[in-house]
């Protein structure tokens, strides 16, 4: 008896051992200086687990996308260590101790949401390690008055796609816009914007609505849109899903505003749930040419990479970028360990170069953000009658 | 405004049925599953899966759908629940473990399926069905037929028919009804197939209008536990009427103070109701002389 205990208790130690050994394998890594100066530790944080897990799938990816372009161009390589912050700011706040402290990656890519991001952004600043934000938007997120600033952005943020999409709204002389938004941090900010951005240039927003994330019915409130006379319409809301019960509705009462903008989160899955008709009109303002041979090049080799259409192709293409932007400061830095000359070798970038789209000196000490608000470098993107993304015209035309 | 109450009311039809299912459970084994939501996601996705299944009719899917999350609902009831189950109702681990499910499940769903809402191709109904005074989306409509339908159904199964009245005498005294050859663990398993199923079909033709998605879990769940409450938990017409009512307040009060008064007027009403009537507003109060 005792001695099956004892075997039966020694498989269990063994067990959990092998176990510790496989759960652990993906949140630690080599980490530190590896020997080789352009063998990059690079910490990955993201939802991995949650409900936004898609947000990681594409850091992973677009990193993973970019390794073999950035091998041949710079001769860089990386080491990855992954962490987890469930979407949730404090475990993010965890997260980036282990990676920074213990791991001792030479970057970090992510967090992939704008809270989580927020959350570490002080302590990455204050422990000074190159910090790539490639997908979260809000502004607050790098701080321009930061000396040295060790973020930067390659995605657009909130406030610049919010002036771009304002003089869009208000393009007509006596425009009425109203804006649908999000009953979540998403909606709200973007509602807080768009009312910023109408007080700044003496604009008004004749009505809002709010929209509650997963509502199977909003007649109401486009009811209510519709007779307040609003002619341009903003919908800033979470999922695909929410847009398709907007401009369902719209549909059923048979509201037309001459202007129907979208942010784009209406690129996941909207087209799914909606009905050509209620598309037609339907646009959004982007800051990447989505049909263009530099993104649309890159989503294709995602499919044919992971046999399926990546859920969001911006934050693909945007951790893309950043991989990019990073391993070629690697290079003219010569040394990935070297922390503070890859900072200053991504703000000093002369040229940047991602699947033939170029940026010319992208960065400056006061400026971190690859984009910018000049709406005539922005686009205006729709849907054909198939579902296919189209190409509308400049959003500064 | 009269487009509110008919669109209030064809979701509340939902609601109904799926409160119905925590009504005919709870009558039976004193129990309810915390995780009908993710119950209803999981039927979702197997229709989803069916989908493809070119050669089967659209009501046949459904049913397939039914049937499959029929048993899963069966087995929930035979292994996670009804170890805990006992005639004094005292242990209320059965509680725990349906919470634990849900999340589970829900993270199952994310897991396997992805977070993203994806079309059903069928069981979907474009366009808007005008009734002259009022218009109503005609998948809602579609909805509220068969929920109202089934909800009538199963209704009438629990108060007119043998296996209604063995239900009844499970619930009233498990002990005597097992002396007299009706099987407990028999009927909590019905029970807990029909709800389920119930469940099933509505989810599906409602994820038929919204998309399929994995967090359908506490959308449906919230409204359907509060119409539970409001018509009365031990009340099988009573959880009928209060989810539709449910929906018609959600939908009004959404209309007139704005889309967070409509997600927090039903929840109100449980609290009221809670307080003033426990037993539910349609349900019979029961006395109990000590």
């Amino acid at each position: 008896m005792n001695r099956t205990l004892r075997s039966v208790a020694a498989g269990a130690a063994a067990l959990t051992l092998l176990l510790t050994a496989a759960c652990g394998s993906d949140d630690t890594g080599s980490g530190g200086d590896s020997g080789d100066p352009l063998r990059a530790t690079i910490g990955l944080i993201g939802p991995k687990s949650g409900a936004a897990q898609f947000y990681w799938t594409e850091l992973v990816r677009g990193i993973e996308l970019a390794e073999p372009e950035i091998k041949e161009r710079f001769g860089v390589t990386f080491d990855k260590v992954e962490g987890d912050d469930q979407g949730s700011p404090d475990v993010a706040s965890r997260v980036i101790q282990t990676m920074l402290n213990q791991d001792e990656v030479d970057a970090v890519f992510g967090p992939s949401q704008s809270g989580p991001s927020l959350q570490v952004a002080e302590t990455i600043q204050r422990t000074g390690r190159p910090w790539l934000v490639s997908i979260a938007a809000a502004d607050e997120i790098l701080d321009p008055d930061a000396d040295p600033n060790w973020g930067f952005r390659t995605n657009n943020n909130n406030s610049d796609a919010i002036a771009v999409s304002g003089s869009y709204l208000w393009a007509e002389p006596g425009a009425k816009v109203g804006i649908f938004y999000g009953a979540d941090a998403y909606g709200q900010s973007n509602r807080d914007m768009l009312a910023a951005y109408a007080e700044d240039n003496d604009k008004t927003v004749v009505h809002e609505e709010v929209i509650q994330p997963g509502a199977t019915d909003v007649s109401s409130q486009v009811r209510k849109m519709r007779d307040a006379g609003v002619d341009s319409i903003l919908v800033a809301v979470t999922t695909g899903a929410d847009t398709a019960a907007v401009s369902k509705a719209m549909d059923q009462l048979g509201f037309e505003p001459d202007r129907f903008l979208v942010t784009a989160t209406v690129l996941a899955g909207y087209t799914d749930l909606a009905q050509p008709r209620e598309w037609e009109n339907l646009a959004f303002i982007e800051p990447r040419d989505l049909t263009g041979d530099s993104f649309a090049g890159i989503a294709q080799r995602y499919e044919e990479e992971y046999g399926e259409k990546p859920t969001s192709a911006v934050a693909v293409y945007t951790t893309y970028t950043s991989a990019i932007l990073y391993a070629q400061a690697v290079a003219a830095a010569k040394d990935a360990h070297d922390w503070e000359a890859v900072r200053q070798a991504m703000e000093d970038t002369p040229s940047l170069d991602v699947n033939g789209r170029v940026w010319e000196q992208p960065f400056g000490a006061d400026d971190h953000d690859l984009y910018e608000d000049d709406p005539s470098s922005w686009y205006v993107i729709g849907f054909d009658p198939e579902g296919n993304l189209r190409t509308i015209g400049s959003a500064g035309s | 405004m009269l487009d509110q109450i008919l669109v209030g009311a064809a979701i509340g039809c939902l609601y109904a049925l799926i409160a119905q299912g925590f009504a005919l459970t709870f009558r039976t084994t004193h129990t309810m599953n915390f995780a009908t939501g993710e119950i209803g996601a999981i039927g979702a996705f197997v229709a989803l899966g069916l989908a493809g299944v070119g050669w089967l009719p659209a009501p046949a899917k459904l049913a397939a759908a039914a049937i499959i999350v029929a048993l899963v609902g069966a087995v929930v009831f035979a292994v996670l629940i009804r170890p805990f189950v006992t005639n004094d109702g005292h242990d209320a681990r059965w509680l725990l473990v349906t919470v634990a499910l849900s999340l589970v499940a829900v993270d199952l769903l994310r897991n396997s399926q992805g977070t993203q809402h994806r079309p059903l191709d069928f069981a979907r109904l474009d366009g808007v069905l005008s009734l002259g005074f009022a218009q109503v989306p005609k998948q809602l409509a579609l909805l509220a037929v068969v929920c109202l339908a089934l909800g009538i159904a199963i209704a009438l199964l629990v108060t007119r028919t043998g296996l209604g009245v063995r239900m009844r005498a499970v619930a009233e005294d498990t002990e005597t009804a097992g002396l007299v050859g009706i099987d407990a663990r028999r009927m909590g398993m019905l029970s807990y197939a029909i709800g389920s199923a119930a469940v099933a079909v509505g989810a599906t033709l409602w994820t038929g209008y919204v998309g399929v998605f994995p967090d359908i879990g506490p959308l449906l769940l919230v409204p359907a536990f509060a119409g539970a409450v409001i018509g009365g938990l031990i009340s099988v017409w009573g959880a009928l009427a209060g989810g539709v009512l449910y929906g018609i307040a959600e939908q009004l009060f959404a209309h007139w103070f704005g889309a967070t008064a409509g997600g927090v007027i039903g929840l109100v009403a449980v609290v009221g109701v809670l307080v003033l009537r426990p037993e539910g507003l349609f349900a019979r109060r029961v006395e109990v002389k000590v």
